[in-house]
């Protein structure tokens, strides 16, 4: 999962970054509008942590062009609690919003909660044949027994289930596991799939030849 | 109700009214009474004299029959001259010609006038008709003016040559009668009755009591009407004002319509509510700007505190959470002291310690302490000052300058130049800053000096600063009593320039 985080206050922003890099998301930060605007039509990221006072451009207005292009799930910071700016903000293509000074757990909770509803999962638990995921505790288990994975082969994991049915391509892959920091080697991802199907069973990951990957719904 | 303005008008009004309308009717009844009844008399008078005249003219032995009917003398001559003579004896018709309406009177009386003589022993001699006269009337020796008595019950006749020869008068009821001797001892008396024109007198008391009552009524409806008018006004200011609340402070009078004087009002209300409504709207801003600048060093304290705890972490990581801890606290006491600041600064300046400076040692001495500043960007600060003597608080306007300065130098390029001066014009100390800087855009100047207004560029964004420092200046300078002014030109540098009240030498 990567999500942009968009916040001008430097000191705000690294612990935003850090907080969900510990949470093992792939992390782009943008210190204005702009950049922020530019990343966000670049990547298509899971979610989007927007503040709403921005330099150069302003939360609102990189939401309303944002809003013309993508239906990135957005979470609004915003340091003024007036309903006013609450109701211009979801007016203006917000999916939540926070008021800052806001708890990390809270952030957190919410962030899961958006990239649930942009994926059309009701629930934190999905269940895939004899493959489970819990989404909250990020834990997979196999026949109820939990399988231990670092945090890359586990948000792989979660791609392939939250898009099941779907085509997963390699591209979609790097853009939702690295984030722009990150030199990738092209066959990073292999790696990952072959250990995910040493835990998981060879068939849970079928191979579309120079295509990507897909599980079955 | 005795406490409403339009009641109190209307009671006046009617009081005053009703007090010029009776005086009025009382006046007027007083003056036509006196003078119908004056002319009554007169015109008696009048007829008398002539009846008097008759009766002197009377050849002496026609009167001599008349004044003793019974006596023997039988000349058929006389007698006949004396038959004239009664025939002739009439109040003359001038009198009558006086009533030219038909009696009014009840029967009996006597609307026309008439008139009988009494012979010296009280004898009734003649009369113009039956039964008018009554009885004979005393002839008081040396009365004068009216005889008012209703007839002489104790008479007792009055005989000799004195006998009065003016007329005197006296009333029976509505009879007004006017006597007076004639020759020879006799008693003339002519009389009228006066009931048509008392008639006509208390007509013009009805028709006097109609009018007044109309005029009061009329008079009471229109005053009504224009207090009414005149509170409408009134009423409408005040359930305007009434509407006005913290919710809404978006009302207004509309005064287009009202007198005047109450549209002068409602401007000057109008001009109130302004400013209430900017002050307020401002203050509504302020506490919102204020908060959300609080919150975002909050965030960060709370964000880096839970992230630490989170999990175990090295020394390093711990040590680097307490310093963001501590920068956000710092920023957060030097916002509250801001705030602070700006608060007692609004309480009118209460705070000031005001003593007489030269502001030359205020400028030198800042210009001093920012040096070192300056020279890390190759700044040249120059200043130019004359000794200027102001009545101010060393310390606030120390921080003025400063500030002034420190912003110049922030935003002025690597070597650049900074100048400082004070100039002395008329009653004001004029201490300008100027910078060689990348100057303010126009759209920003006028709200530079706004509470948390911040020009958004990248070198304001690098310094930081919490959006109050040219507000406090402004507070500063305002709550000595100057102004603050900033002019500047994009790529040229800005002058902000603080205006002082002198004090005398």
């Amino acid at each position: 999962m990567r999500i942009l985080v968009v916040e001008d206050e430097p000191d705000l922003r690294s612990g935003l970054c850090q907080a969900l890099r510990e949470e093992d998301y792939a992390v782009d930060d943008a210190a204005d509008g702009e950049e922020g605007l530019y990343k966000a039509g670049v990547w298509n990221y899971d979610a989007i942590v927007l503040d709403i006072m921005l330099p150069k451009l302003g939360g609102l207005e990189l939401l309303a062009a944002l809003r013309r292009e993508k239906n990135t799930p957005v979470l609004l910071l915003t340091a003024r609690d007036a309903v006013d700016d609450r109701v211009k903000g979801l007016d203006a293509g917000a999916d939540d919003y926070l008021v800052k000074p806001f708890e990390l757990a809270e952030l957190q909770a919410r962030l899961r909660s958006l990239i649930r509803r942009s994926s059309n999962q009701q629930t934190p638990v999905v269940d895939v044949g004899a493959v489970s995921i819990d989404t909250t505790a990020r834990q997979v288990s196999l026949d109820g027994k939990p399988i231990t994975f670092t945090a890359r082969e586990y948000r792989l994991v979660e791609l392939l289930i939250l898009n099941r049915g779907k085509l997963v391509t390699r591209t979609m892959i790097y853009d939702h596991l690295f984030d722009d920091t990150h030199d990738t080697m092209s066959n990073i991802v292999d790696v990952y799939i072959s250990r995910i199907r040493a835990q998981l069973g060879k068939e849970f990951i079928r191979t579309r030849r120079g295509e990507g990957y897909i599980i079955d719904g | 109700m005795a406490r409403s303005l339009r009641w109190r008008i209307q009671i006046w009004h009617a009081a005053i009214l009703a007090t010029v309308i009776v005086a009025f009717a009382i006046i007027l009844y007083v003056q036509q009474r006196h003078a119908r009844l004056g002319a009554a008399d007169s015109e008696l008078t009048a007829a008398g004299e002539v009846l008097r005249g008759q009766l002197h003219a009377a050849p002496g032995p026609v009167f001599r029959m008349f004044l003793e009917p019974e006596s023997d003398s039988e000349l058929e001559l006389e007698s006949a001259d004396l038959l004239r003579l009664l025939t002739d004896l009439q109040v003359p018709r001038t009198f009558s010609r006086q009533q030219p309406r038909p009696a009014v009177t009840e029967p009996g009386t006597h609307a026309e006038p008439y008139f009988v003589i009494w012979g010296p022993r009280g004898t009734r001699l003649h009369a113009s008709a039956s039964g008018v006269g009554g009885q004979a009337p005393i002839m008081a020796e040396g009365g004068r003016g009216r005889d008012r008595t209703k007839g002489p019950s104790n008479a007792r006749r009055e005989e000799g040559p004195n006998r009065g020869r003016q007329w005197r008068f006296r009333s029976r009821g509505r009879i007004r009668e006017a006597y007076s001797g004639g020759p020879a001892g006799t008693i003339v008396l002519v009389g009228r009755d006066l009931g048509p024109d008392l008639a006509d007198i208390h007509n013009l008391l009805l028709l006097l009591t109609g009018i007044g009552c109309t005029v009061f009524a009329l008079g009471l409806t229109g005053g009504w009407i224009l207090s009414r008018r005149s509170v409408r006004p009134i009423r409408k200011i005040s359930k305007v004002a009434a509407e006005i609340s913290e919710q809404d402070l978006s009302a207004r009078i509309d005064g287009s319509e009202m007198d005047l004087e109450f549209e002068e009002l409602s401007t000057t209300l109008n001009d109130t509510f302004d400013r209430l409504e900017t002050a307020f709207q401002q203050q509504v801003q302020f506490t919102a700007d204020a908060s959300h600048e609080l919150r975002t060093p909050l965030s960060v304290i709370r964000m880096h505190q839970e992230l630490a705890l989170s999990k175990q972490r090295s020394a390093k990581e711990y040590r680097a959470a307490l310093e963001t801890c501590q920068r956000s606290t710092a920023r957060m006491t030097s916002l509250v002291e801001s705030l602070l600041s700006l608060s007692r600064l609004d309480a009118n300046g209460q705070h000031l310690r005001l003593q007489k400076e030269n502001l030359a040692d205020i400028v030198d001495e800042v210009v001093q302490a920012t040096r070192l500043l300056a020279k890390a960007k190759r700044i040249s600060v120059r200043s130019e000052t004359v000794p200027a003597l102001i009545n101010g608080d060393r310390g606030r306007l120390g921080q003025v300058l400063t500030n002034l300065i420190t912003n110049a130098i922030a935003y002025t390029a690597d070597g650049g130049l900074i100048e400082v001066s004070i100039a002395v014009d008329g009653d004001h100390v004029v201490t300008a800053v100027a910078d060689s800087g990348e100057g303010i855009a126009e759209e920003h100047l006028s709200r530079i000096f706004d509470r948390f207004y911040r020009v958004e560029s990248e070198r304001s964004r690098e310094i930081g600063g919490s959006g109050l420092g040219l507000a406090i200046c402004k507070a500063i300078v305002e709550a000595h009593g100057g102004t603050i002014l900033v002019e500047s030109t994009v790529g040229a540098g800005s002058v902000f320039s603080v205006q002082l009240p002198r004090m005398p030498d």
